[in-house]
């Protein structure tokens, strides 16, 4: 009862307080309204993420797993599996079956579709240890035999990892509306620190000083709660149905939404408070009139003869630099978190629309692929299968068949200023560094084709014409790391012989393998002529080196031999002609010995269209760059309201109403000057960080795709946030100087016949 | 001819439903040269007076004349080009510049209204020695005293040197001390520049240095000792010796 009583008091004294200061929370409320949005797009996201990938899923397949490929006895060996007739040992039930006849042998070759009835993971590892060594015995050599896995098969693993990543991307947007409403309520705290230095000279501790503003913050997060919830609603539907997709409203969205907000109202409040509470009263009271944002100077600027109001304001300005700096950064940081949000969405774009092969074909026999080479048929061949539409690329070896130099005991020879800044090598002598964290590739026509889509310096036809001379690809871990130029010199090391090569070594990799070796080990150095240089190349570990097919022999000892090929398919294709498609392929196959496996590509490409991630951010970058005019606004209009005895006393000493608007125009235009340098700067850095991370990180760790992204700021974006945020920035310092003037004009002489 | 007129000056504020009568046709003549105190209660109106004859509030009805000029005729944009050139005021909290030194607080009216006919340098040397504020000119006036404070406002007050000087309740605020050392510097400057003073004071010990001492009585004003020390005890004593 006596919690009941002390809530209803409490509530009802910070309704009261938020009603009486409803201008100054105008502010408060748009800020939690959106921050709530965030969290409502979010939480819907995330639900009909999952919501359409299991049912891209599950429409799509309903088996987990394909047995390709059944020569007849193997079939019959499964169709006669003698589990399935032991309840408890039954753990697949066949789907379906289909049959084709190979294209040379007429064989009959099955294609079995098997669901499992139980857990998939375990039941797919009871499966595999019961029958596939059977059917690899019973099919022998030469079989195309092949067990593939669908995405139905890992649904749950899939969610779980959809479920991880939403549940990041949450607290990246708990992160960002603290963020944002801390600065605001910093901002309300600046202002009122002169009336808590005195609650504090009379006792107030952080609790008594919390407890007066919490309760009001947590009353703004309330009222705003249900037009929020709606809107989120409203939007997320927009974006799914508007892209001709169904849209499920999450039940739980409510709850999780309003535990959202009374956390982001108490974290919001709480941090400022604290600090405010470290301070000493006295330190607050001088904030009465902006004393406390003064930097002290050591000496005065030269008065006499100075212009008013432009000198003086300059004057101001510099004084109060501090207080401006800290303001332009907070505000433009959110400007530059949009623009970054907006890189970011396009950046997962690329990533969506990233072309990658629906079907690899590996050849198990004596064949390989031709397609490199001149005269070579098979490319024309999967182009144009009969029958069957949607191969749009056919690609060979894709430096899949690159020899890493660490593995035939070689390295290269750079000069040292060759090498980009922070790149570290092993030191070889006195001009030249070493390194064997190289990739050594083939080269024909149809990669140079391939390399050509990046930037290529130099003649890169050069390697298959002229004699010693190699490309070179520029990074590692997609970082720049070389400064060659076409025309430059690199030693390869050939393995010679040995002084020494003790067991330790085969524990070292990298470059310490490499100093050991260099030690132990003689080589003759080759010199190659660099004959193109490609930048942006996506990039692993090594730096990738392109040799002509003989260099290339004679370097790693293995014969350039492509045994897989790549089929990249229409995006647009149907499941049942992508599975028309496998069996034609399949049929292909058949001719040239060559099994193909299919990467479901499509399928995730299709899902992740579905899910509309990046129009989801988009959105929360859009509501963001919304809000950040309060920050300006609230900050120029409180600060001035601090100001505004300045102006009172200015005017008694002479100063007319027109002259002190011309000092706010001042204080604007070197508002907009200098928040525009330090806009461009977080702009830049926001932008970098997203460009480093992805390009570095995620791309190299969870993406899993020979992927490279080019830091750009995405211009359209940058100029949107830059115009929002010099026009508050301008606004904001003249706005208050009108509602100063007004004020004035309200206060002046009326007759007595008005009173 | 007097330096400063006010005629028949009446100032109401209208609160909720009632008329507050501030100033009640005060009539008043300040010669060229005088040091007035004007004294009374809390409320009495004498700030609201004292703001009426310096031009920075307007009356309801009657005029101020300063010099001749009619501050009543004035527009806001003239009237504050006028207390630039002819009034100096000095507030009772001081009002000081926060982002500015107290050197550069006092050279704020020349940045206002630079009058090209006389140096500032050496007026201002003058201010700082008589002031003693000649060690504390680059701090902030969070960084000074009290006493130093109003010793910098009354310094900004004096720079451009005003014909009428406008203080209200100067010592107000200032220990004992100071309050004493403030009435001297504003008597040693007045004799300096050898202008009009005018000051509001709860201090009898003050107001005593004072050519004539004025009081307010709810809104009413009234000659409380003249310049050859005759007093009156009262406003009505006052009304009916100017019936007589």
């Amino acid at each position: 009862m006596e919690l009941a009583e002390y809530l209803k008091k409490k509530i009802k004294h910070a309704v009261k307080s938020v009603i009486y200061n409803r201008t100054q929370y105008i502010c408060f409320f748009i800020a939690m309204f959106v921050v709530e949005i965030f969290c409502g797009l979010v939480v819907i996201a995330a639900h009909n993420g999952n919501r359409l990938e299991h049912r891209y899923i599950t429409d799509e397949y309903e088996h987990h797993l394909e047995l390709r490929n059944l020569s007849e006895d193997q079939y019959y060996y499964m169709y006669n599996d003698i589990y399935t007739v032991f309840a408890n040992q039954h753990i697949y039930d066949t789907h379906k079956v289909e049959v084709r006849r190979d294209a040379i042998s007429g064989e009959r070759l099955y294609t079995m579709y098997i669901r499992f009835t139980g857990d998939p993971q375990q039941d797919y590892s009871t499966f595999a240890r019961r029958y596939f060594r059977d059917l690899h015995d019973i099919a022998g050599s030469g079989s195309k035999f092949a067990a593939v896995t669908t995405p139905l098969y890992n649904i749950d693993a899939r969610l779980a990892g959809n479920t991880a990543l939403n549940v990041l991307a949450f607290l990246l947007v708990t992160a960002l509306s603290v963020a944002l409403v801390t600065a605001l309520y910093n901002i309300r705290i600046n202002h009122y620190r002169f009336e808590y230095g005195i609650y504090m000279t009379f006792g107030a501790d952080f609790w008594r000083l919390l407890s007066t503003c919490v309760w009001e913050m947590l009353i703004v997060a309330v009222v705003v709660y249900i037009p929020a919830v709606i809107s989120s609603w409203l939007i997320g539907m927009a974006v799914f149905k508007l892209t001709g997709e169904t849209f499920e409203y999450y039940a739980w969205t409510p709850v999780i939404v309003l535990l959202f907000a009374l956390v982001v109202a108490l974290l919001s409040v709480c941090m400022p408070v604290w600090r405010l509470s470290r301070r000493t009263p006295r330190a607050n009271i001088i904030a009465e009139d902006n004393s406390n944002l003064v930097v002290s100077p050591r000496i005065s600027f030269e008065m006499l003869g100075k212009t008013y109001p432009r000198s003086y304001e300059f004057i101001s300005a510099w004084r109060f630099r501090k207080y401006s700096l800290r303001l332009y950064a907070v505000a433009s940081l959110f400007t530059a978190i949009f623009t970054a949000m907006v890189y970011a969405a396009e950046l997962i774009q690329i990533r969506q629309d990233y072309e990658t092969p629906q079907f690899y074909i590996h050849f198990i026999g004596d064949e390989s692929y031709d397609g490199g080479t001149e005269g070579g048929y098979m490319r024309e061949e999967l182009l144009e299968i009969p029958g069957v539409e949607g191969v749009i690329k056919v690609t060979g070896n894709l430096k899949t068949y690159g020899t890493d130099a660490a593995e035939v005991r070689s390295h290269i020879l750079v000069d040292g200023d060759k090498l980009t800044f922070g790149t570290i090598f092993v030191i070889y002598d006195n001009e030249r560094r070493a390194t064997n964290l190289v990739n050594y590739c083939p080269c024909d026509p149809e990669i140079i084709e391939y390399l050509s889509r990046y930037d290529i310096e130099g003649d890169p036809y050069s390697v298959l014409r002229d004699e010693k001379t190699v490309i070179v690809s520029d990074s590692a871990m997609n970082f720049r790391k070389l400064k060659l130029k076409p025309g430059d010199k690199i030693q390869v090391a050939k393995y010679k012989s040995k002084i020494a090569e003790p067991p330790y070594l085969r524990m070292l990799t990298g470059h310490k393998l490499l100093t050991e070796q260099l030690h132990l080990l003689q080589f003759d150095y080759v010199e190659y002529t660099v004959g193109a240089v490609v930048g942006n190349l996506p990039s692993s570990y090594n730096i990738d080196m392109f040799f002509s097919n003989q260099d290339y022999t004679d370097l790693t000892g293995n014969d350039v031999v492509y045994r897989t090929i790549g089929i990249t398919v229409d995006p647009s294709l149907s499941p049942d002609e992508v599975r028309a498609l496998e069996t034609e392929l399949d049929r292909w196959g058949d001719y040239y010995d060559a099994t193909v496996s299919n990467t479901f590509v499509l399928t995730e490409r299709n899902l992740t269209l579905a899910k509309r991630v990046p129009i989801f951010i988009i959105c929360i970058a859009a509501l963001l760059l919304a809000v950040t005019p309060l920050i300006w606004f609230l900050s120029q209009i409180l600060f001035t309201l601090k100001r505004e005895g300045e102006f009172t006393v200015l005017i008694a000493l002479g100063a007319v109403m027109r002259e002190v608007g011309k000092q706010c125009v001042w204080d604007g235009v070197m508002s907009v000057a200098f928040g525009s340098v330090v806009l461009a700067a977080l702009t830049w850095a926001a932008n970098f960080a997203t460009y480093y991370a992805t390009n570095h990180f995620i791309v190299q760790f969870f993406v899993g795709l020979p992927l490279r992204y080019i830091f750009r700021i995405p211009w359209g974006a940058a100029a949107l946030g830059a115009a929002v945020a010099l026009v508050c920035a301008y606004l904001a310092c003249y706005v208050p100087y009108l509602l100063f003037k007004r004020r004035v004009q309200l206060t002046s002489v009326a007759e007595p016949e008005d009173i | 001819m007097a330096i400063l007129e006010v005629s028949n000056v009446i100032k109401q504020y209208k609160q909720y439903d009632e008329i507050v009568t501030a100033v009640n046709r005060v009539s008043l003549k300040v010669e060229d040269g005088e040091f007035i105190a004007i004294m009374g209660p809390s409320g009495s109106g004498k700030s609201t007076l004292l703001h009426i004859c310096a031009g920075l509030d307007r009356p309801n009805s009657g005029s101020v004349r300063i010099r001749g000029n009619d501050l009543t005729d004035m527009s806001p944009d003239e009237l504050s080009r006028f207390r630039g050139i002819y009034v100096g005021f000095i507030f009772q909290k001081h009002n000081l510049i926060p982002q500015f030194t107290a050197l550069e607080n006092i050279l704020i009216p020349t940045v206002m209204c630079n009058k090209p006919d006389f140096s500032y340098e050496e007026h201002l040397k003058k201010l700082i020695s008589a002031l003693d504020i000649g060690d504390r000119l680059h701090h902030l006036p969070s960084e000074l005293s009290g006493g130093q404070q109003q010793r910098v406002a009354i310094a900004r007050a004096l720079i451009n040197r005003p014909q009428v000087l406008f203080a209200d309740e100067p010592t107000g605020n200032l220990d004992r001390e100071n309050a004493d050392e403030v009435l001297r510097l504003l008597l040693y400057t007045k004799e300096l520049i050898g202008q009009t003073l005018i000051m509001v004071t709860h201090d009898m010990s003050v107001a005593e240095h004072a050519d004539k001492i004025y009081k307010m009585e709810a809104g009413n004003l009234y000659l409380f000792r003249d310049e050859h020390g005759y007093r009156r005890n009262s406003y009505e004593e006052e009304a009916e010796r100017a019936k007589w």
